[in-house]
């Protein structure tokens, strides 16, 4: 058949559209893409409308968990190593507890809905709820560390890997959590938040008290913990845009 | 990210001349497209238009799975096959224009011309979605694997569809006297 109809076909001619149809067209197309302008908030705004919706709750772990900190250095004449050790575990346990629900807020407030519709894109209003709950951690773990350090003498590196590999691993464990056991609503979040954080907490003040401690295992174990937890959040950010409405945690 | 990606992702940034560019180097392909299901040069114009206003006003949504000839195809596919079924075209003017062009002396062209209107007007008393398949495949040089996409069934109905249409121009030209 192709041999027979080759040649037809190559000779067919199709007449030429009517005059000034494709500038039209064109026209067309272009009068939709003016009504259509894709909004674009400021970073300052898209930042201070984040702020503004983060649980207080978040607030009072972190300038409780300080204040704590600030009582026992009046308090405390001779602290410690060990209890030193434990009371950073103990603080920057404390300070990642409230800010699991605060990422998750669209599954544990059930707001997907509402950030699908919002004029900003879910991954970044997700990216930027990660950046201030990040740089907020990380600034009261430094404090924390400073104090520890200046206060009783310990060493500044040793006292800040006690804080950041705890905070990686409870946040490593409650992405993985909520996918596996698809968690969501705002009491189910906060408890497995709770219960995660515990566990860490007890793991690391086990392993801390039973043995010696190693610098560079810990240095190894923080940048490996950091990795993961880079990972993830990518991938979360990644896949947000991708939920579209779709059923939680379909993707 | 292939030329037309590129495009796109300009399109959806707001840029005017990437949707100047996307319609120059398609309109032709989709005109010709819509010509051939509808045998209308005034009709093919307004569906090539209403093709690439549905594009724009999906291209935002749109993400990049696949080619965007399929894409596109798969629009104008719909968009000629809504306009059928709502207008139930029938070929009756072909043959009418048939009847004239015998009585006139003819010439190498004209034959070749006749030949073209002849397959042509087969081609449009097929079943729509055989003839659909056989312009997609033969007139716009498209795979069996993308007709599969931008038609939405099996490779093998594909397949199917367009052994029944050329079996049938194969009976309509053995009945006229012609083999192949």
């Amino acid at each position: 058949m192709k041999k027979y109809f080759d040649p037809v076909l190559k000779s067919d001619v199709i007449p030429d559209p009517p005059k000034g149809n494709i500038e039209k067209t064109i026209f067309r197309g272009q009068q939709y893409m003016d009504s259509h302008i894709p909004q674009k908030t400021a970073l300052s705004k898209l930042f201070l409308d984040q702020l503004h919706y983060i649980s207080p709750l978040l607030w009072l772990a972190q300038f409780g968990a300080l204040i704590l900190l600030i009582f026992a250095a009046f308090t405390a004449q001779d602290m410690s190593y060990e209890t030193a050790v434990n009371t950073m575990l103990l603080l920057a346990s404390l300070t990642a507890v409230f800010a699991v629900p605060e990422f998750f807020k669209d599954i544990s407030c059930g707001v997907l809905e509402i950030e699908m519709t919002c004029k900003n894109s879910s991954a970044s209003v997700f990216s930027m709820r990660l950046m201030i709950i990040g740089f907020v951690n990380i600034s009261m773990i430094t404090l924390f560390s400073t104090i520890l350090s200046v206060g009783w003498g310990l060493r500044f590196w040793h006292v800040i890997l006690f804080g950041l590999v705890p905070v990686n691993v409870i946040y490593i464990l409650n992405f993985l959590l909520f996918r596996l056991f698809r968690i969501c609503g705002r009491l189910s979040v906060l408890s497995c938040s709770v219960l995660t954080t515990f566990f860490v907490y007890g793991v690391s003040s086990g392993i801390t008290l039973s043995v010696q401690f190693n610098v560079t295992a810990w240095s190894i174990i923080f940048v490996l913990t950091s990795l993961i937890l880079i990972g993830q959040c990518i991938h979360e950010i990644l896949c947000i845009s991708k939920r579209q409405g779709v059923v939680l945690w379909n993707y | 990210m292939t030329e037309d990606h590129k495009l796109i992702k300009c399109i959806k940034a707001g840029d005017k001349k990437a949707f100047d560019c996307l319609v120059r180097k398609y309109y032709k392909n989709i005109f010709a497209y819509c010509y051939r299901r509808t045998g209308d040069k005034e009709i093919a114009a307004d569906l090539t238009q209403d093709v690439f206003t549905k594009l724009i006003a999906a291209i935002y949504n749109y993400s990049r799975t696949g080619k965007f000839v399929n894409y596109l195809f798969t629009i104008a596919v719909n968009t000629c096959t809504d306009y059928l079924r709502k207008k139930k075209l029938y070929v009756t003017e072909i043959d009418g224009e048939l009847v004239e062009a015998v009585q006139s002396p003819p010439d190498e062209d004209f034959i070749q011309e006749e030949e073209n209107e002849t397959l042509y007007g087969h081609l449009l008393s097929l079943p729509d979605i055989q003839k659909n398949a056989l312009i997609l495949h033969y007139y716009h040089g498209l795979k069996i694997k993308d007709i599969s996409v931008i038609t939405g069934v099996p490779v093998s109905t594909v397949k199917s569809r367009m052994k029944q249409g050329i079996d049938k121009l194969r009976k309509i030209y053995q009945k006229e006297g012609e083999y192949f």
